[in-house]
């Protein structure tokens, strides 16, 4: 027992050992793997610091809980200079004003950038002109396919409900693995159906028309009557198989895909959505986005970084990088995509995509609104109840909730 | 009667296999998420998506704990763990067998009311008062520091509670007995009370410790750099935002374990008595 | 005399200073500080605001997740800790025997406890995935029990209780660890009595080891609901997605996950407040409902 108190001094005799805080440097919060940080970290230190001269720490954090950590670090004002971050956080913070408005404050940068950026995901992060972050990688939408299954790619909605018609009689499925019963995987189907959420000006929803009643119905049918499993588990599994020879998910498997079933290759690929009755393939477009803190002491040099890793170079570098992870980093720049080592018939699909394309609304609010689409969504597809009454409670909630 | 004494251990053999049974049953439905996790853990990559799942590999790869270990200083992350969790635990048999000694054995003004403030105390989830503690380990500077790690944690109201209930199990004949021989409050303690509620404390160490080990949102929110992060910290960023690398995560995971099933097996020989199963009258 | 008195319960004090000296600092605090929340408008960056009792009026009578994730979390609980302790009880008096490979048979008892959920969730996740490539789907449809697939995790009527079935299965390990320790202050003259009385050991446990259990049973059962009315990360992890949280049509939505996202999705520190402290209301009337039953302080 006497040894306790040994242990204890000793323990505490270590805690002495923590370490002084740098000067000179820009501190960036990486929403993602310890792997990625690492790469921007190393990129950073490689043409960033020697001309800049300033150098940069760069912290990963999960996806899971970053709401939380940055929450916390905003009450707590113990913010780094700058954050990577969910397409909508930005805004978000911004609005409650923990951001710097870089719209405001660098004019002229950001009207550049924004000249390079695909608009698709560009639109979902500048909320009535005012920009807290500026976008830094991206996610799509895709269908993915197993060449050998399905001759061709569904083109139309109709072409889709035959090719599920005949999968179904093999006891074959389709999966939506990116938002299955939720409004990511619901979008898509909405904005190719030629309707949306609000409307141009952001003033008032537009939830409960002809068109989305078109599209959730048909979203309906999907799990209900071709079959479309609602957990999204295991699509790999099902996918190498072949029971699950169509998918609808994001860009990120493209470049697992090829490690983890080797003899598929050449057998699958990816294509774009199908086109809606509006003869849109609109797709559902995520991504992150990087910003610069108020607290900052640094903000000038900390845009400096934000252009650094803007830049088409370095975004090709951040490319190659990730997929030697088997990752996936999409350029948001739209500049260096014909220079990216990747699969011609990937790089085409992807860019196609991309430009045909959209984020979550660009109006305040929404981020409280989403669950009352969820709600109607499922309340269609798991509790069978009418689309019309569902979407037009929507359509009031929604309402309801936008920030004037 | 040696007709009876026969069918006695007939009906013995046949309640110890069957408690044989239940305890083999038990054990395999218990164990096989963690067995599912190990195997996952060091199969290739391209025999992780497979269809029907296979409970065994014929060309197991050690690649995710190399990269488990070259990827980030996970030597460093254990180092940190450790000292977090062993000084917790320590501080917390300390204080909190002191407190419950006196909650359950001593007659002071307040008493109930202080245990009932204290067993209150945890029907708060913590999660709302995450950034209220936040805010005053900032104010005290101890963010990014072991002295934020522990000593917030130093004590809480479960040990306390924990060591009131098992103390209160020690017969008071057996204090008063030490009082009357003139001991001290401290010598009763020290040489009375904490040897009798071995196994309790041996209780209270391993969920102490565990509930460090695993301890998560805590560190997350008041350890902005990676040298100070512990093991879980470190194993949220491994996974890629959609999940990809899933191998990866199962190694760290399995690391994770290891620590703790050796302060389970260490402390656990603290649970010596048994008794003989037997189903008849002797 | 009064001196002596005096002294006496000095020393006592004494022992809980330490303890109560850190409880105060980072539990009590925070605890009041959170409390003082429930009465404001807050979203961690500009001042909190002061509304009164807008935030529980708002809960109580205009808030219908509330009511619903009250329903979940009682029912999670009249699950949860009867059938969690009930196993618990079984499978330490079996462990409890003078059996072989104790240490080992222990020890794969406790995996679970000791595992993170998070990581053992994504296994749990793959047990209850639906069509074949779930693994409960396939062994129930192996052995003919199961005739249609399960989307175990996706139905509103199977996710609650899926998640009540992992919890005590997570939960098993942690209560026997605390019975064992119970049995363990059992003295040995106690079993030898009860041999010589000639008690079947159904009327030893019954009779003799239960009562003496007592202290550690009213632990475990207040502990138990504590934790339990508390249940965040099983629904967090396996019924919530980046999109939606507590399962389809929040069939799995308990409170303290409803209260996270309020806090920390949508940052209404002092709403989120009030729900943890009506939830507290709840626990504590029903803690002090079992410490009247079990007369607690008259042990």
């Amino acid at each position: 027992m006497k040894n306790l108190f040994c242990l204890i001094s000793l323990l505490f005799l270590i805690f002495s050992c923590t370490q002084k805080e740098q000067k000179n440097v820009l501190t960036l919060w990486h929403v993602g793997s310890e792997e990625e940080a690492q790469i921007i970290k190393s990129l950073a230190d490689k043409y960033f610091t020697p001309q800049a001269g300033i150098s940069v720490m760069c912290e990963s954090i999960s996806w899971s809980e970053a709401h939380t950590k940055y929450l916390t670090a905003i009450a707590g004002e113990v913010l780094p200079d700058l954050g990577t971050m969910g397409l909508t956080w930005a805004a978000e913070f911004g609005h409650k004003g923990a951001m710097v408005e870089l719209s405001e404050r660098f004019p002229n940068d950001v009207k550049l950038l924004k000249e390079n950026i695909f608009s698709s995901i560009w639109n979902s992060s500048e909320i009535k002109g005012k920009v807290y972050g500026i976008p830094f990688d991206l996610t799509v939408q895709l269908i993915y396919y197993r060449k050998d299954i399905i001759s061709k790619s569904p083109q139309t909605w109709q072409e889709l409900e035959e090719v599920l018609k005949d999968l179904n009689k093999q006891n074959k499925k389709m999966m939506i693995v990116w938002g299955s019963l939720d409004w990511i995987g619901f979008s898509p189907f909405l904005w190719q159906a030629g309707g949306d959420y609000y409307n141009k000006e952001g003033t008032k929803s537009i939830i409960n028309s002809k068109q989305a009643q078109v599209a959730l119905k048909f979203f309906s049918d999907l799990y209900n009557k071709y079959n479309v499993p609602r957990s999204a588990e295991n699509f790999g599994a099902g996918f190498r198989s072949g029971e699950f020879p169509i998918g609808m998910c994001g860009n990120w498997l493209i470049n697992s895909f090829p490690y983890e079933m080797p003899e598929l290759e050449g057998k699958w690929s990816i294509a774009l959505l199908p086109k809606g009755p509006s003869g849109k393939r609109t797709s559902f477009i995520g991504g992150r986005v990087i910003g610069i803190f108020k607290t900052s002491k640094n903000i000038d040099k900390a845009f400096e970084f934000i252009k650094f890793l803007s830049k088409p170079e370095i975004q090709k570098e951040l490319y190659i990088e990730v997929a030697k992870t088997k990752n996936v980093y999409l350029p948001p720049n739209i500049n260096i995509w014909k220079e990216l080592p990747i699969k011609e018939e990937f790089r085409k699909v992807l860019f196609e995509q991309i430009k045909e394309a959209k984020g979550p609304p660009a109006v305040l609010g929404w981020d409280d609104s989403t669950k009352y689409v969820v709600e109607a969504i499922q309340n269609v597809v798991v509790g069978g109840k009418p689309v019309e009454e569902e979407l037009k409670k929507c359509e009031e909630k929604l309402n309801q909730h936008i920030v004037k | 009667m040696n007709n009876n004494k026969k069918r006695c251990n007939y009906k013995k053999l046949f309640n110890n296999t069957l408690l044989y049974i239940f305890l083999c049953l038990g054990f395999l439905i218990m164990v096989f998420p963690f067995f599912w996790m190990l195997i996952s853990s060091i199969k290739p990559r391209e025999e992780l998506l497979s269809y029907p799942p296979k409970f065994y590999t014929l060309r197991p790869t050690f690649e995710y704990y190399k990269q488990l270990f070259t990827l980030v200083p996970m030597y460093r992350y254990l180092f940190n763990s450790l000292v977090v969790a062993i000084t917790v635990t320590l501080t917390n048999l300390l204080l909190s067998s002191m407190a419950g000694y006196a909650f359950a054995k001593h007659k002071f003004y307040g008493n109930k009311l202080l245990f009932t403030i204290i067993l209150g105390s945890m029907m708060v989830p913590w999660q709302v008062n995450i950034i209220p503690s936040f805010i005053i380990v900032k104010k005290l500077g101890w963010l990014n520091s072991f002295y934020g790690l522990i000593i917030p944690a130093m004590v809480n109201a479960f040990g306390i509670f924990l060591m009131r209930q098992i103390i209160s199990t020690i017969p008071d004949e057996l204090i008063d007995a030490a009082h009357i021989d003139g001991c001290s409050e401290f010598y009763i303690f020290w040489k009375i009370i904490l040897p009798l509620s071995k196994s309790g404390l041996a209780t209270l160490a391993i969920f102490t410790f565990m509930s460090q080990w695993n301890n998560f949102v805590w560190p997350l929110i008041i350890i902005h750099k990676s040298d100070m992060r512990t093991v879980p910290l470190s194993l949220a960023v491994l996974n890629s935002q959609f999940g990809n690398n899933f191998g990866l995560l199962m190694a760290g995971s399995t690391v994770a374990i290891v620590p703790m099933l050796l302060a389970f097996v260490f402390l656990q020989r603290y649970f010596v008595k048994g008794i003989v199963f037997t189903g008849l009258k002797e | 005399m009064k001196i002596r008195k005096f002294k006496k319960q000095l020393i006592s004090y004494l022992f809980i200073l330490p303890a109560f000296l850190i409880l105060t600092i980072f539990v009590f605090i925070p605890v009041i500080a959170s409390f003082f929340l429930s009465f404001t408008e807050y979203d961690g960056i500009s001042p909190p605001k002061l509304v009164g009792f807008k935030n529980y009026i708002n809960i109580l009578f205009n808030d219908k997740l509330f009511w619903k994730a009250v329903f979940n979390t009682i029912y999670y609980v009249i699950f949860t800790v009867p059938l969690g302790i009930a196993c618990s009880l079984v499978v330490a008096m079996a462990l409890f025997q003078k059996i072989k490979f104790s240490t080992f048979f222990r020890t794969g008892f406790f995996l679970p406890t000791v595992t993170s959920v998070a990581a053992i969730s994504v296994v749990w996740r793959w047990i209850y995935a639906g069509d074949r490539y779930g693994l409960l789907n396939y062994v129930l449809t192996k052995l003919g029990i199961l005739a249609v697939l399960q989307d175990w995790l996706m139905q509103p009527s199977t996710t609650l209780p899926a998640i009540i079935l992992m919890s005590i299965w997570g939960g098993i390990g942690y209560n026997t660890i605390i019975l064992l320790a119970g049995l363990q202050s059992i003295p040995d003259s106690v079993f030898e009595a009860a041999k010589i009385d000639g008690a079947t050991s159904w009327e030893r446990f019954w009779y003799i080891i239960l009562p003496m259990l007592k202290p550690v049973m009213i632990f475990l059962v207040i502990m138990s609901t504590i934790n339990s009315f508390q249940v965040f990360e099983q629904v967090y992890i396996m019924a919530s997605t980046t999109e939606y949280f507590g399962g389809v049509l929040y069939s799995a939505l308990t409170i303290v996950p409803y209260l996270y996202e309020r806090a920390f999705k949508r940052f209404m520190l002092g709403y989120a407040s009030a729900l943890a402290y009506l939830l507290f209301a709840i626990i504590f009337v029903i803690t002090l409902i079992y410490m009247k039953i079990s007369k607690f302080y008259e042990q």
